[in-house]
């Protein structure tokens, strides 16, 4: 049985896996490569995956730890000059919401985590929580920072353009 | 550039990004899983070598996720723990009513320090008694979620897994659990109780708790009606193809949100009605009523928490309905009810870090919505939300003293109470 429910979730979930996931690492490639990573992770326990009660949430749970570490090692990487980061691929998006990714991009990782699985993703403020392993009210203030810091952004960038 | 809410208010970004990906194959997923398993059980086998040498005469309790670090909290391990087995509750339960089964001896430290997170809290005004589940949060030794349920100086400790707590009569409580499958669980000061299930379907009864559980990528599998006093428990009848997204129970008052509209019945789901509102893709959220027959629902437009509301819809028992856009200064709605009155009472906040508490009050329908002055309010700092007690709802909110909570019956009046 195990291996068959991986496969079905793979075949159910996967792909709106990555279109979270999109919103969280403001790469579609990136996405694709840590929900792959977590389907895989699944895979290789499938026992284990057969008892977890909510296997899409606990999938969403694993891809956004394994982004979150890829985010990590990938800027101590830069910082030491010893990676440098391809660039991001985006799926066919309108400008208005590829300039929301990319203002997203810039923000400290938990606000945009919370940013994009609550409002992009679409995640109740509860799953959120459970998504990235905050308390609630952790997650609202997040979200509150989080929208105070992207209206500067996406003004700064609008006055650069102007 | 558009409004920073109209961007952010954009349910459908994630569906479009995925509309445009290719067919997904599962077979190098499944390769690269049996090549990690294979070298993960081959570098086992020699870690297990080295550790026999150094751990004899010791216990092995191994880890909850085997060695994964980004797999969620709670995650099962490889193999089931045979210290603390969990009761299988994955089938529904066959108990002798009323029998009593021991609470938690010893406590886990944990509960009593900051460790200790409130989870969920419930409330007997009546019966003078508290639920309530905490959640350790870090150093935590064994059981990582248990249940309190004190009445008077009294109070028992319960393992249980994470879930909703329901406040049943005389001073029982019922959780809701959150796994796939898992059956309620009843509870009060003395044990936990077992329940008699009965056979078939029937609506609602006086007296009863509505609760629900899930399926594998369902949110509801199935409504019960949970007798605490009698410690029984049956299907609830409710209409096959409602498609069944939200439910609220007042007494023998259902709402149901169904994808069409508003499924409202007052003889406890026996009969109903189907009230279609035009919600403009706005997500929903059934107002807890102590009024019988005073049904409101609250439409906005980004999520349940953090919930801008836009319109206030009154469903009536006809079948039609009122709808009122309203404006609030303090738009972010945490907590609703209606009390006894039949006045909407709004617990909201600002968008702005620091924005306060406001408590407003007005018609069920939405209009006349007011700021008032509430008494004993001070200390809130955030809402844990509404409740459903058998007197009906009450509004609760934290403090920064997790020992105790504010309730109100009213939103007026607000008085402390002890949570463990």
């Amino acid at each position: 049985m195990g291996m068959e429910r991986v496969q079905e979730c793979f075949e159910a979930s996967y792909r709106r896996l990555v279109g979270q996931l999109y919103a969280v690492c403001g790469d579609l490639a990136e996405a694709e490569e840590v929900v792959a990573e977590a389907f895989v992770r699944a895979a290789a326990r499938p026992a284990v995956f057969d008892r977890v009660d909510n296997p899409e949430a606990w999938l969403r749970t694993v891809a956004v730890n394994v982004a979150r570490t890829r985010h990590r090692r990938r800027t101590v990487g830069a910082r030491l000059g010893v990676t440098e980061a391809p660039p991001a691929r985006h799926p066919d998006l309108s400008t208005e919401r590829l300039a929301l990714v990319a203002a997203l991009r810039e923000l400290p990782t938990a606000q945009r985590e919370a940013l994009a699985l609550h409002y992009l993703a679409d995640l109740p403020v509860q799953e959120v929580a459970r998504t990235v392993g905050v308390p609630i009210g952790t997650v609202k203030a997040r979200l509150s920072r989080g929208r105070t810091a992207l209206a500067a952004l996406l003004a700064r960038e609008e006055e650069t353009h102007a | 550039m558009r409004d920073l809410d109209d961007l952010l208010a954009d349910p459908g970004f994630a569906g479009d990004v995925s509309d445009g990906l290719g067919a997904p194959d599962f077979q190098p997923v499944r390769a690269a899983g049996v090549r990690r398993a294979r070298r993960r059980r081959a570098l086992a086998a020699g870690a297990t070598a080295l550790a026999v040498g150094a751990v004899v005469g010791g216990v092995w309790l191994g880890t909850s996720s085997g060695d994964d670090p980004a797999a969620p909290a709670g995650t099962p391990g490889e193999t089931p723990s045979e210290l603390a087995p969990t009761p299988d509750r994955t089938e529904q339960p066959d108990q002798g009513r009323g029998e009593l089964l021991s609470p938690m001896a010893p406590e886990p430290a944990w509960l009593e320090g900051d460790r200790a997170y409130l989870y969920g809290f419930a409330l007997d005004p009546a019966g003078n008694s508290t639920a309530s589940l905490w959640v350790c949060q870090r150093e935590c030794d064994g059981q990582r979620t248990v249940l309190v349920v004190a009445t008077g100086a009294r109070r028992s400790v319960f393992p249980v897994k994470r879930g909703r707590v329901v406040a049943t009569e005389e001073g029982r409580f019922v959780v809701e659990p959150f796994g796939v499958a898992r059956w309620p669980r009843l509870f009060d000061v003395d044990g936990e109780v077992a329940i008699a299930v009965e056979d078939g379907e029937s609506p609602l009864r006086a007296g009863e708790a509505l609760v629900s559980t899930a399926g594998s990528g369902l949110r509801y599998l199935g409504l019960f009606g949970v007798d605490g006093s009698e410690a029984t428990m049956h299907a609830a009848s409710v209409p096959a193809t409602i498609g069944l997204r939200s439910y609220q129970a007042d007494g023998l008052d259902l709402t149901l949100e169904s994808e069409r509209g508003f499924w409202i019945s007052d003889d406890g789901g026996a009969s109903g009605t189907l009230v279609e509102v035009d919600r403009d893709e706005l997500h929903a959220w059934l107002v807890p009523s102590a009024e019988p027959g005073t049904r409101v629902v609250l439409l906005g437009s980004d999520g349940a928490s953090l919930f801008p509301v836009q319109r206030v819809v009154r469903l009536l028992p006809d079948g039609t309905s009122l709808d009122r856009e309203v404006q609030l200064d303090s738009p972010y709605v945490l907590a609703p009810m209606v009390r006894a009155d039949g006045k909407l009472v709004l617990v909201t906040t600002g968008p702005d870090v620091g924005d306060g508490l406001r408590v407003v009050v007005g018609e069920p329908g939405g209009v006349d919505l007011r700021e008032i002055a509430p008494i004993g309010f001070e200390d809130a700092v955030d809402m844990r939300g509404t409740i459903s007690t058998p007197d009906g709802p009450m509004l609760v909110a934290d403090t920064a003293d997790r020992d105790r909570v504010l309730v109100s019956a009213d939103g007026e009046v607000w008085k402390s109470v002890r949570t463990r």
